[in-house]
């Protein structure tokens, strides 16, 4: 396909690192003619792990091999109201609340920049809530631009925290989002991140999103050979800038529903097409990465749990690296701090499925069974209490256990209203690790200076203002 | 040419219908062939024969008979059978009352434009006249559009967050060059809502490409063209 069809590439600096390689480039149709052997030779010198560092530079993720982390959805402009209940705009105060929450909530490895806050000005949405998760939260982040100049904001940011150009080079504190726009097409903006971040080692996401019948072939097959022939081209410019910089292939392939005519993420061909892409990436030797768990829905209800659980419980059992998707809904276009903390729950649930079962001859409990006898029971053997805590995964209050009397007494709440009281909760008690104050003063100084460049004096909440 | 009468006018209409029923482009373009063959009056093949079961089928969507693919299918099935007649009406230096000029791109910044298609396709099967200008257009480029095909309406649309400030950098540029007030102005986009057209004094905003057709043809009636 990128031999033949070609691969249309909206940026010319691209276009000249692939003419210098020696790649047949039609200049006015933008186009790249790239041969196999050049995308045989980027796969083998990428590299199948990276190390993903949190803000302070330790306790690095391992991406790539089996390991499985799980990052919020991305990206909305729709926040769920959890007190209203009515889908509204999200604000800077639901980033802030989202950073803390994220924070809290051991089964997320990740910070993301979920939602985008409509009380600052467009141009300085993108960093604006990187800035806000890194004063809130310790992990690492998954993060994207929205405009040229935005990159340079996102890496000076991220430059400022670790400590410079070099050290981040070193320990990556985030992965940046490259998206393609299908069909066999790469955007200005896109290619330039993903340039830049080859040159500063910062690892990128090349993501595809297709559209079965739209943008896609209809036939899953089809829609993989094509995503897979985007990454690759994507891949091979990466490369080509920094041979062996960092890269996770991600797909997010969305169906488009016929009927209704709209880009659908929580079908079952999307979960089918990250399983299939997912082995593609093993066979590659490539770091993977799916968005799962968007549901379509606009309320949490059962649809909500189950176009969620359906698809992250795939998305885990395939080894995918990293899964986003926890709090997404409406299309992707839709954010919910209760979907975030009831899928936060599916997340424990899937690492324990990955755990499997006890096996040996202790778990097997021939003795005890034997000691118990026909008839007993075995709530106060020891052999219980010993496994209670790593052969059964206990959920939060969240998910109801309770027998119909309890549920009554209990005041006969639904997930929603179990969620919204566990999610205030949280953000009630959560203490995130504050930022170091060297760091956060030279930071606050980087944003100042970046306000100042874009004619901003002021925003709604300004963390950094004492 | 006169109407041949071996031919009834009946049966080309019905034959047109037929085509945009079955989705099938083919089968308009032959029957759109006959019209001019016979003489028959391209106006009414196109009013008679292709609008009115157009509109039908575009009910049946709003009510869920339909899906959007057979919505689409069926505005492609018109648009090759009035690609036919077009220039019979030409020829035959027929006045006809346009529902309007719609002059359509994707701001710079952004190459997505299948949003923008689909909004094309409907507005041409719903008799406005569309000129498409392609994707990642500079303000300045729609500005000489608007001057060259004065439009009586502009579509600008933009998927990404990133691009929609191009929006408001194209109404600021048509002010500027005294231009605002001579177009209607829709904006839409998966990241652009009501309270952002408002900001930027945009005529109307369209959450999806059935709902550009709508707004479009509010503004057409409130403009007193249409019918």
């Amino acid at each position: 396909m990128l031999e033949e069809i070609g691969f249309k590439i909206h940026n010319d600096e691209a276009l000249q690192i692939l003419t210098d390689a020696g790649v047949s480039v039609d200049l006015e149709k933008k186009t790249a003619f790239i041969p196999r052997d050049l995308v045989e030779r980027s796969l083998q010198g990428i590299p199948s792990s990276f190390k993903l560092y949190n803000r302070e530079g330790v306790n690095p993720i391992d991406i790539g091999g089996d390991s499985v982390w799980f990052a919020p959805g991305t990206t909305s402009v729709n926040l769920l109201d959890h007190v209203t209940g009515e889908p509204r705009l999200a604000e800077t105060q639901d980033c802030i609340d989202h950073a803390r929450l994220v924070d809290a909530l051991e089964n997320l490895a990740l910070q993301c920049t979920s939602i985008v806050p409509d009380d600052v000005p467009n141009e300085i949405k993108d960093w604006y809530r990187l800035y806000i998760n890194i004063v809130n939260s310790q992990k690492p982040h998954f993060t994207g631009p929205f405009t040229k100049e935005g990159f340079y904001d996102i890496k000076k940011i991220l430059e400022t925290v670790a400590g410079g150009e070099k050290k981040l080079a070193e320990k990556p504190r985030a992965y940046i989002c490259v998206e393609t726009s299908s069909p066999l097409r790469i955007g200005e903006i896109p290619c330039q991140a993903l340039i830049e971040c080859a040159r500063a080692n910062i690892p990128v996401e090349i993501r595809f999103l297709g559209g079965l019948g739209s943008l896609a072939p209809i036939t899953l097959i089809g829609s993989l050979a094509q995503q897979t022939a985007e990454f690759l081209g994507t891949l091979v410019i990466h490369q080509l800038a920094n041979p062996g910089a960092p890269v996770v292939w991600c797909g997010t392939p969305a169906l488009f529903d016929m009927k209704y005519g709209t880009p659908i993420l929580s079908g079952i061909e999307t979960v089918m097409m990250e399983t299939a892409m997912t082995q593609m990436g093993k066979s590659y030797k490539v770091p993977t990465g799916v968005r799962t768990l968007c549901s379509s829905t606009k309320v949490l209800d059962a649809e909500t749990g189950l176009e969620s659980g359906i698809g992250l419980m795939l998305s885990a059992l395939s080894g995918t690296n990293i899964i986003q998707g926890p709090g997404q809904m409406g299309n992707a276009n839709l954010h919910s701090l209760q979907k975030l903390v009831i899928d936060h729950e599916v997340c424990g649930m899937a690492y324990h499925l990955m755990d499997g079962m006890s096996v040996g001859e202790n778990a097997f409990a021939f003795d005890l069974i034997k000691k118990v006898g026909p008839g007993g029971t075995y709530f106060l053997e020891k052999h219980t209490r010993e496994y209670l805590n790593k052969e059964i995964y206990h959920p939060s209050e969240i998910i109801d256990r309770q027998t119909l009397p309890q549920w009554k007494r209990s005041g006969s709440k639904d997930v929603g209203e179990r969620s919204r009281e566990y999610l205030e909760k949280v953000l009630a008690e959560h203490e995130s690790a504050p930022l170091d104050a060297d760091v956060k003063r030279d930071l606050d100084m980087v944003v100042r200076g970046i306000m100042k460049r874009y004619g901003i004096d002021s925003l709604p909440i300004h963390p950094f203002s004492n | 040419m006169i109407h041949d009468s071996r031919i009834p006018m009946e049966d080309v209409i019905s034959e047109l219908r037929q085509a945009v029923k079955d989705y099938d482009p083919e089968a308009a373009e032959l029957a759109a062939k006959k019209v001019i063959e016979h003489g028959i009056d391209p106006v009414m093949a196109i009013t008679k024969g292709l609008t009115e079961e157009l509109r039908e089928i575009g009910d049946k969507f709003g009510t869920g008979e339909i899906w959007f693919i057979d919505l689409m299918a069926a505005a492609n099935t018109v648009q090759v059978a009035v690609s036919i007649l077009e220039p019979e009406i030409k020829r035959r230096n027929i006045q006809t009352v346009s529902m309007g000029r719609f002059l359509i791109g994707t701001v710079e910044g952004d190459i997505h434009d299948i949003g923008k298609n689909i909004v094309t396709l409907l507005l041409k099967a719903n008799g406005y006249e569309v000129i498409d200008i392609g994707v990642d257009i500079p303000a300045e480029v729609f500005i000489e559009n608007v001057r060259k095909f004065k439009p009586d309406f502009l579509g600008l649309s933009s998927l990404l967050t990133s691009s929609m400030p191009q929006q408001k950098k194209v109404i600021q540029a048509l002010k500027e060059h005294g231009l605002r007030d001579t177009v209607k102005i829709i904006i839409g986009g998966a990241a652009v809502n009501e309270k952002w057209a408002s900001e930027i004094g945009a005529d109307g905003f369209a959450e999806d490409a059935i709902d550009a057709i709508n707004v479009t043809k509010a503004l057409t009636l409130k403009e007193g063209k249409g019918d």
